[in-house]
């Protein structure tokens, strides 16, 4: 708890100096150290970097680093954000607070096919606990709307909700008036009918919530309480529902599921007019067995397959968006689900679990993530990491009143606050492996590459660029498991080196845990300058975020 | 009621002497003959039942309750003497854009909405405890309707449904049990019967047109699924043509206890004269005939389902007599037509139908006891007054009760092919012969104390009607009722309510015979009562 204080008080890591690395140095200490390692080390594989300007900027838009909630039944929203009673845990809430995340989903996820917002509205005391399918856990209905609209309030977030709209399902199907009720009493003024019932539940004030998404990966087959539906049903009945909605909510951003380039096509020529996203959900699979990862190419190239959709997807928008007149509203893609699923030897098999805390490897991936939706900018305009709080998360609790941070805490809150404004194009040169080498494992929306995905390189080394207040930060991923990686990055005129940050360990397997909290914490220096160049020796599955300032 | 069954078979007379001449000046005799039949059909109280739906016409807001949705006490003591068995609500076609969720809680809260169905507005005031406090007050059974529609924004679900059975029947440690309870009625109401849709076979309000096999199907998950869940439940479900019924019997024939049926006659009015009179009069008959069709369906059902002791049976469920006013140009159909003398011959024909198809009918639902061809109309906000359809009401729910009698009538009438009848609804399918229609309807009934009613319409509306008849042995006249006026056309007004009352005599007998005569659409009630 004395770590956490630290943290509530102080506005980000530097305001830390008593906490010491891994090696027990202090951090300058540590920048030394590698690079006396540097130094040592046999000829090592070089990669260069060289910054290209685009002729048209692009602008990287910070949605990119959101987040989303969903009660998985792992703690997540009950025993995570809030308590069992639905009170918020107010050692997390400045945690979350700190990461200044953009936009927050909930609530769901495949949940929300059996989510009834009614039942979480009003006195809590009169709210139905009922069993949830998805996740065979329970939902008490504690943290309701108005819960999660003042929590987001409280954590500095935007709200997104995503509405139950499934197939014919009588005992659990969504309806289109109960989301046009939703939407009443979320963004209705006080004499509106469900607006007055808000305000009677003691929030006068309209939340005016831009975002919704109407359905969820209801092209997956039937499940719990999901009816799969076939691309032209689910684009027929969006666009009934988006035309209900947007013709009395015109303001509102609307996203509608997203699959293969061809259900993409099916929705956006039924009913792109009324949408603003289309949310796409890629979930990379990491094998462990012992506590090591497993054929790590698969995992930590991951990402690339998922680029490569991307793509795809983007290039198919970018067409639609100009033959429909979209140019200055266009139609984007929200990576609304997004993480790396860890599924655990049991001895027999491996089982899929969002118990397995977040390691170095995950730091490339995730990264290796992140570096993607930059560079697909404007294509990619929204993505949600699941989840900012245990179960994958981000921070995770232990007991009821203490919290620590995983390595992906310092790595988004680094995203997001230095990976933003204008994107760069990088050319990267260097060694690699060949994308049928890498036996990629990416579940979700990517599987319509596997027959035609596989002969590009795919370097080692891993960047994305942007240009931010005059300062230019390239994000250097190294994706090999088993080599460091020397990276050079040729400074473009008219900049100099600045500061390095750096996320790394020498085990790639390693991890924070309750009794070990900074065996994996950032640090930052001066970055050193060669010349043009600066040079910069990642780990295997390290990151590297360097700055260049401009000369004045 | 066993001693008179151990007479077997009991006649009572009536010999008419028929004329064959016919005329206004002197009508042919009819003759009435009354059966015990072998096996006893009781008949059920419920078919005096009746509906409240908001159709915009003063009916339930200006009707039971004020527009604040608050009892309207003087209406309500005009209801109670009804003694009403059964009471549908909320809808009929409005059903299919309502939300029960929205009308229950504190009052000042609950959505104003338009109701697509009648373009009036619903302000959920008078909501489910609000009807089910109602009932109660008044003394009736209710009867609640599912929105089952399958249009894509106001289209009910069966989550709904079962969220709407928990909060009125649930006790106070379920979910919607506690927030009724919360809502000031810790009581489970124990509403016993739900229908799952309405209408579903037609386009109409909030709904598209459903075929037999997409409302069987549809509906199985939903008769299934609360059976299972509420086997204490009696659960009714939409009915139509034999084909129809047919298939919902099919998939349905172990979860529902009624098919329900909806029939209204039309009646077209022009400078306040019944025009094409044969056409309403003769309606019921037409309705009976189908009746008879789905009767003996279901009779078959229930024996291959085995469910001979607990029979689905048929609930006519929305039934009444459509008033088209000329309007210079073409027939309107309204609300605000109020019931007359010929509207009599019609209800009672109606209900002879159904103590006729005891027991395949075990529940009807007049629309509507107030306002709207209703049996009450009301006057400002706190005067109210009587037509004859209410004294009708009242007569045959204290008197048309116990077991049926079987009733042979033979007299003059005309050939149903040339009656050109015209009812809306499920009848569509029936197919005349060349049975003869006889002006005389008739109905007949034993009570558990031995009195038999004999309850006698004349559908002619220009021919007086005379009948003779005897007593059988061991009874003798009790009480004559007679509904009638000189002039079918005759009704209550606020201004004259008097103009058609119920006059009760002792009628009188020559030895055992005795003759009556019969107004145009006049009804009169026999009472015989055992003299040992």
């Amino acid at each position: 708890m004395k770590f956490l204080k630290v943290i509530q008080t102080g506005d980000n890591m530097k305001s830390m100096p008593a906490i010491r690395n891994a090696y027990g140095l202090k951090k300058a200490g540590m920048l030394l150290l590698g690079a006396a390692f540097v130094l040592s080390a046999a000829a090592q594989p070089r990669t260069t970097v060289e910054i290209r300007f685009p002729d048209h900027p692009v602008k990287v838009d910070p949605m990119i680093y959101g987040q989303m909630l969903e009660n998985v039944n792992d703690s997540m929203i009950y025993g995570g954000v809030v308590d069992k009673k639905g009170n918020e845990q107010l050692h997390v809430t400045p945690l979350v607070r700190d990461l200044n995340i953009p936009v927050m989903r909930w609530p769901g996820g495949t949940v929300v096919y059996e989510y009834r917002w009614k039942n979480g509205i009003g006195p809590r005391a009169l709210r139905p606990t009922v069993p949830t399918l998805a996740w065979n856990g329970e939902e008490s209905y504690q943290f309701g709307t108005d819960e999660f609209l003042q929590w987001c309030k409280r954590v500095g977030t935007e709200p997104y909700i995503n509405i139950n709209m499934g197939g014919y399902n009588p005992l659990y199907m969504g309806t289109l008036w109960e989301a046009l009720e939703w939407i009443e009493y979320v963004n209705g003024s006080p004499e509106s009918n469900f607006g007055k019932l808000r305000a009677y539940n003691g929030h006068e004030q309209p939340y005016n919530v831009k975002y919704w998404c109407i359905g969820n990966e209801n092209y997956l087959p039937s499940r719990a309480a999901r009816i799969q539906d076939p691309d032209t049903v689910y684009a027929n009945r969006l666009k009934i529902w988006t035309t209900a909605i947007k013709e009395r909510y015109p303001d509102l951003r609307i996203l509608g599921v997203g699959r293969s380039t061809s259900w993409n096509k099916t929705v956006l020529e039924t009913t792109g007019k009324n949408l603003h996203f289309l949310t796409q959900h890629y979930y990379v699979n990491a094998k462990l067995k012992d506590g090591e990862l497993v054929n790590p190419s698969s995992t930590l190239f991951a990402p690339a397959k998922m680029e490569a959709h991307l793509k795809l997807l983007g290039a198919q928008l970018e067409e639609w968006n100009r033959r429909n007149g979209r140019e200055q509203d266009p139609i984007r893609l929200s990576i609304d689900e997004w993480n790396d699923r860890h599924a655990l030897y049991d001895g027999n098999n491996f089982k899929f679990t969002r118990q397995s805390p977040r390691r170095q490897f995950d730091v490339a991936v995730a990264a290796g993530m992140l570096n993607a939706f930059v560079r697909q900018s404007p294509h990619v305009g929204m993505a949600n990491y699941i989840f900012p709080v245990n179960a994958h998360g981000l921070i995770r609790t232990v007991g009821t009143d203490d919290a620590y941070l995983t390595p992906l805490y310092y790595l988004f809150k680094q995203y997001r606050s230095r990976m933003l404004g204008q994107r760069l194009d990088l050319v990267v040169k260097g060694p690699g492996l060949k994308a049928s080498e890498a036996d990629v494992s990416i579940d979700g929306d990517a599987i319509e590459l596997n027959p035609v995905w596989g002969d590009e390189h795919l370097n080692f080394v891993d960047a994305a660029a942007v240009e931010n207040e005059g300062r230019i930060v390239v994000s250097l991923v190294n994706r090999s498991h088993n080599q460091s990686q020397l990276a050079e990055l040729v400074i473009p005129t008219g900049y100099r080196a600045s500061e390095i940050w750096e996320l790394n360990h020498q085990s790639i397997n390693a991890r924070n845990m309750p009794d070990n909290r900074f065996e994996i914490t950032p640090r930052s220096g001066k970055l050193k300058q060669n010349g043009n160049k600066a040079t910069v020796r990642l780990l295997p599955c390290a990151l590297a975020m360097i700055e260049l300032e401009k000369i004045k | 009621m066993k001693r008179i069954l151990s007479l077997g078979l009991l006649s009572v007379l009536i010999a008419g002497q028929v004329s064959a001449q016919s005329g206004k000046a002197r009508a042919a005799k009819t003759l009435v003959q009354i059966e015990i039949p072998s096996s006893l059909a009781e008949i059920d109280p419920m078919i005096y039942g009746q509906m409240l739906e908001n159709v915009n016409d003063s009916m339930i807001y200006g009707g039971v309750v004020n527009g604040k949705g608050e009892e309207n006490l003087h209406v309500t003591e005009l209801l109670k003497p009804l003694d009403i068995p059964v009471m549908r609500w909320p809808g009929g076609t409005v059903i299919h854009e309502y939300r029960w969720r929205n009308g229950i809680g504190p009052k000042p809260l609950r959505p104003v909405s338009q109701t697509y169905a009648w373009k009036g507005i619903e302000n959920y005031q008078f909501g489910t405890d609000e009807f089910l406090q109602w009932c109660k007050r008044i003394g009736t059974v209710p009867y609640i309707n599912f929105n089952m529609a399958n249009h894509i924004e106001y289209g009910g679900t069966l989550w709904e449904a079962l969220d709407w059975i928990e909060y009125v029947n649930g006790d106070s440690t379920t979910a919607l049990g506690k927030l009724r309870a919360i809502n000031g009625h810790a009581q489970p109401y124990k509403v016993k019967y739900w229908c799952i849709g309405n209408e579903n076979y037609g386009p109409w309000g909030r709904h598209e047109k459903e075929t037999d096999t997409g409302y069987a199907k549809r509906v199985s998950d939903w008769s299934a699924t609360i059976k299972k869940k509420y086997p204490e439940l009696s659960l009714l479900v939409v009915g139509r043509f034999l084909n129809w019924n047919k298939e919902v019997l099919e998939r349905n024939g172990n979860y529902i206890d009624f098919l329900t049926q909806h029939y209204y006659v039309n009646t077209k009015l022009k400078d306040g004269v019944l025009q094409s009179a044969t056409s309403t009069l003769f309606a019921p008959a037409k309705m009976e005939k189908h009746l008879s069709m789905l009767g003996a369906q279901l009779e078959e059902y229930n024996r291959k389902l085995n469910r001979a002791n607990n029979p689905i049976r048929l609930s006519v469920d929305e039934w009444n007599n459509r008033h088209a006013v000329y309007d210079g140009k073409d027939y309107k159909f309204t609300r605000q037509s109020i019931r007359k003398q010929f509207d009599v011959a019609v209800t009672a024909g109606m209900l002879n139908a159904f103590i006729r198809q005891s027991p395949h009918v075990g529940m009807a639902n007049y629309i509507f006891p107030v306002n709207a061809h209703g049996l009450i109309r009301t006057v400002g906000t706190d005067d109210a007054y009587l037509t004859p359809l209410y004294y009708l009401f009242q007569q045959y729910r204290q008197k048309m009760l116990g077991v049926k009698l079987d009733v042979k009538v033979k007299g003059p009438g005309i050939p149903a092919s040339e009656a050109n009848i015209s009812i809306a609804g499920d009848a569509d399918e029936v197919v005349w012969g060349d049975e003869l229609l006889t002006f005389v309807d008739a109905a007949a009934v034993q009570n558990k104390d031995g009195k038999i009613y004999l309850s006698l319409v004349n559908r002619s509306h220009d021919q007086v009607q005379e009948l003779e008849f005897e007593l059988p042995a061991g009874y003798a006249a009790g009480e004559r009722w007679e509904l009638s006026h000189p002039d079918i056309h005759a009704m209550n007004t606020p201004e004259n309510r008097s103009v058609i009352l119920p006059k009760s005599i002792a009628w009188k007998t020559r030895g055992r015979k005795a003759s009556i005569s019969l107004l145009p659409c006049a009804v009169v009630m026999l009472e015989l009562v055992k003299t040992n």
